[in-house]
């Protein structure tokens, strides 16, 4: 997979994370979650664009699964934290191996992530990355 | 049923794909680049003192430095000169200034700095700006050096730094509000 078609699909998940953690949110953390879900969901847009052909897009998953563990809204805001720290890599990625202004954009988008990583009470990385291997969901076709 | 199904709890990211995260690990061999010198600016006259003297700042935080891992360097000492004159912030900086020493062992350099010729501000408040501006410096400092940067590993390391240390600007900030 492509370093654009794998931010496609984690912008895609992460708006979907932002919206899900919202539910348990309240207030103006809820507009915030609303509003960086937004930002996702633009950035998945910016990014079908590149794509030359739109066929070669990655097929996003028609349905995720909620989590059982997302009740309260300091598990909201925990689940904002590293969804927001979780993209960081994937725009690293990304900067890699574009040049150019799409390589300044991908440096943006990881420290915007960050920034909102931290903002939601997540620590600061000295290379931000996603959860141990073993914390990290895993997708299958069945059911 | 035609879902596909996030077998593990959506928290770290809803759905994220296994192949995507977590990314390429940051290989220390690969990225360590060739060793800049140590800044001279860190190694002014040495001065050093244990209590907050309010003098003026004779090394500007802000001013560009040669390489990446100069910066680095000049960050670590300056986090360790702020801690010295305040040591009721070590708890709080202490995480930070261990990051500025692994961005600058993966950049090549040792991960230690003399503290000797950095003015601290008089009070928290004030340290605590400098070191929001310095790393503010830092993150554009990692931006320019991206747009110009040839190895992509190189790229991606510094990409990921940049954004742990725009991230340390809202670390700081929370501590700013929480001291006196």
């Amino acid at each position: 997979m492509s370093a654009w078609a794998a931010a496609y699909a984690a912008t895609n998940a992460a708006e979907f994370a932002c919206r899900t953690a919202s539910v348990v949110l309240l207030g103006r953390e809820r507009r915030q979650a609303l509003a960086r879900a937004a930002v996702h969901a633009s950035t998945r847009t910016r990014i079908q664009a590149s794509f030359d052909n739109q066929e070669s897009l990655p097929v996003a998953p028609p349905a995720y699964v909620s989590p059982d563990d997302l009740t309260t809204p300091e598990d909201g805001r925990a689940l904002m934290a590293r969804t927001e720290n979780a993209l960081v890599p994937v725009y690293a990625d990304l900067a890699a191996e574009t040049t150019g202004a799409d390589r300044t954009w991908a440096v943006d988008q990881a420290i915007d992530c960050a920034v909102s990583g931290v903002r939601w009470g997540g620590a600061s990385q000295a290379f931000p990355h996603a959860s141990p291997a073993d914390d990290v969901p895993t997708q299958s076709e069945d059911e | 049923m035609w879902v596909q199904r996030v077998t593990r709890s959506i928290t770290r990211a809803a759905g994220w794909n296994i192949d995507l995260v977590p990314s390429r690990p940051t290989s220390r061999r690969a990225l360590l680049v060739g060793a800049g010198t140590v800044g001279a600016a860190l190694l002014v006259s040495s001065c050093g003192t244990d209590s907050p003297a309010p003098v003026a700042l004779e090394t500007d935080p802000a001013a560009p430095t040669d390489t990446q891992g100069e910066s680095e360097l000049r960050l670590i000492a300056l986090y360790a000169a702020v801690m010295q004159a305040f040591p009721d912030l070590n708890l709080a900086l202490s995480p930070i200034a261990d990051q500025h020493r692994e961005h600058a062992r993966e950049l090549g350099q040792p991960a230690d700095a003399s503290v000797a010729g950095i003015q601290v501000p008089a009070t928290v408040g004030q340290a605590l700006r400098l070191l929001i501006e310095a790393e503010e410096q830092a993150t554009r400092e990692r931006q320019d050096g991206c747009a110009t940067e040839s190895s992509p590993e190189k790229v991606r390391l510094l990409t990921l730094i940049a954004a742990s240390e725009a991230s340390h600007v809202p670390e700081l900030s929370r501590i700013t509000g929480s001291s006196p």
